[in-house]
């Protein structure tokens, strides 16, 4: 019995969903099985993909087909089925492999939050009848997981908040959020890296660039990552300010 | 090659696989019908990278004569004061201003013999408009930019060349009509999408039954419609997954938005089906003002009508070098 299901996403795509809500248990056992997938592919593999409780696997349907003669959503349901069997029983090699294998760095990110960067830290905080201050040391105070980025190039998805920062994305969305925006949206907090409109409640702003195409590796933080936010002030902001050109 | 005048154009290629856990999506051609045709009819790989014109007039020149092709609708095509037909190889004399001027709205594409070389980001070269990379500077086309393109020594493109070199009609090199995509299709067939489940019976029904006219809030990252609206049973929160272009979601007014090429890589709205892949060339050519109608069909068919056009792709191309060989 198999404590995961399958969907078909598109003809050339599958995911595979572990667990009805969010866990960084489960999740650590996703990203393992993505290193597996993608050190051990099939022909005609293009990606795998994870967010908070699913991963994707893309390919393309035409040279699975010349490959397998049969359904390509078929032959990779099986497989998938195969490689994934071991969700939420012990994990086959070794049972610590999916936390030795895994990369988790912690990354510090620096945010200031102060005006004009905090755009609803106050509405924030009133709608939990906590002061602004408590909510900064709320969201400083401890480390958070990155599930996943998406959305845009870059753009971290970190839980899990206390329950006393889970507040609904804003009604109306904002039209513009300044890349290096700091928000919180339900029981996540993420980071604007470009700007866009969006509907997360901006608390802060970090000068530190989440995805930039000049880098070897232009994507700051990944799935697995660990971030811990330190309150920074208006000058050390500017100094550290890598969106000058903004 | 140099641009002119611009429009509303980006260079696109077939995607740019394996950053999708940086956030960064497929990306590319939003008809890769006409993007891969065009492409073969000058003798390159279907992935090479072409011009995509989405909208306004689009002219550019080149100091040397180009092997070029036309693919797509919604532009009339002129060298000079002679026009050009689509679908078929062509020679853009030396000197000659290539000139596309909008007319009934569609997305047109022009593929270039050696196909356009700008420096590949992430493994493509296509624009990424949302970060700003891959294209020209990761952003639309602007006059004064210049397209390096260079001659691909293959047999296929110097026989095309000398082909089109001789004085005569060369009108029979024209795509067939039964190859031309038919782009006067206005019902997309969909299969049903993982929330598909949790819409109202009538929403089920609704979706099929009506009719959804493409607004103007549409653009390459997603189609937006006006219909009825379509109710879920379920207020929850969902938790963001993967979506692709031809996800079928519904906003919580109830109305319908398809995804397109440029579309982000997670979302959180429930989707109620996804377009077939072959339909979505279909789907991407449609503008503000169209009306349409969906079609659910299963998984396995869609399937089957995708395998069977690639392998006819496959044995048109196959055809198109033996007519050369």
């Amino acid at each position: 019995m198999n404590h995961f299901s399958l969907y078909p996403l598109s003809e050339s795509a599958i995911t595979l969903q572990y667990g009805e809500e969010i866990a960084i248990n489960r999740h650590r056992e996703l990203l393992h099985l993505m290193q597996q997938i993608q050190d051990d592919p099939f022909p005609g593999f293009r990606e795998v993909s994870i967010a908070f409780h699913t991963l994707t696997i893309f390919f393309d349907p035409f040279t699975v087909f010349e490959n397998v003669k049969q359904s390509p959503i078929n032959y990779i349901s099986d497989w998938l089925n195969k490689k994934a069997s071991w969700l939420g029983n012990d994990i086959p090699d070794a049972k610590a492999s999916a936390t030795i294998t895994i990369a988790s760095r912690e990354q510090l990110i620096p945010v200031c939050y102060e005006e004009p960067f905090a755009f609803d830290l106050d509405t924030l905080a009133a709608y939990h009848g906590i002061d602004p201050e408590t909510v900064i040391s709320m969201h400083t105070n401890q480390s958070f997981y990155v599930f996943m980025v998406g959305f845009t190039p870059g753009f971290p998805y970190m839980g899990i908040l206390p329950p006393a920062l889970d507040t609904p994305r804003k009604a109306t969305p904002s039209l513009m959020v300044p890349a290096g925006s700091v928000g919180i949206a339900g029981q996540q907090t993420g980071i604007y890296p470009f700007t866009s409109p969006g509907g997360w409640n901006i608390i802060g702003r970090t000068p530190i660039k989440l995805f930039d195409i000049n880098d070897n590796d232009p994507c700051l933080l990944k799935a697995g990552d660990r971030v811990r936010f330190s309150r920074i002030d208006r000058n050390t902001f500017n100094y550290l300010n890598q969106y000058e050109d903004s | 090659m140099r641009i002119v005048k611009s429009g509303i154009a980006t260079l696109q290629d077939l995607g740019r696989f394996g950053y999708r856990n940086f956030g960064v999506s497929h990306g590319g051609v939003m008809d890769s019908s006409a993007a891969r045709l065009t492409n073969m009819l000058v003798a390159n790989p279907v992935d090479a990278t072409l011009v995509e014109v989405l909208a306004g007039a689009f002219s550019m020149s080149s100091t040397k004569s180009q092997l070029i092709a036309l693919g797509g609708r919604g532009f009339n095509a002129f060298a000079g004061e002679q026009t050009l037909p689509f679908w078929q190889p062509l020679m853009l004399p030396a000197g000659e201003t290539l000139r596309l001027i909008p007319a009934g709205g569609g997305i047109a594409y022009i593929a270039i013999h050696g196909g356009i070389r700008t420096t590949p980001v992430l493994g493509s070269r296509n624009t990424n408009l949302v970060a700003g990379f891959g294209g020209i500077e990761g952003r639309p086309l602007r006059a004064g930019d210049m397209l390096p393109v260079a001659v691909m020594k293959t047999e296929v493109g110097e026989k095309i060349i000398r082909q089109l070199s001789e004085p005569a009609q060369h009108s029979h090199l024209r795509l067939s009509g039964n190859v031309i995509p038919d782009y006067s299709i206005n019902t997309i067939r969909f299969f049903t999408g993982h929330h598909y489940s949790s819409f109202t019976p009538a929403a089920r029904i609704l979706l099929e039954s009506d009719t959804f006219e493409l607004t103007g809030m549409s653009n390459r990252m997603g189609y937006r419609f006006n219909g009825a609206a379509l109710q879920n049973m379920f207020h929850n929160e969902l938790i963001s997954a993967a979506v692709v272009p031809g996800t079928m979601q519904v906003s919580p007014d109830g109305q319908l938005l398809i995804l397109m090429a440029d579309a982000q890589t997670t979302g959180g709205y429930p989707c109620i089906g996804q377009v077939i892949g072959a339909d979505i060339p279909l789907l991407a050519q449609h503008g503000a003002g169209s009306r349409l109608q969906f079609k659910c069909i299963s998984l396995n068919e869609a399937e089957r009508i995708l395998l069977e056009r690639e392998a006819n792709f496959r044995t048109l191309q196959n055809d198109y070098e033996m007519h050369f060989a």
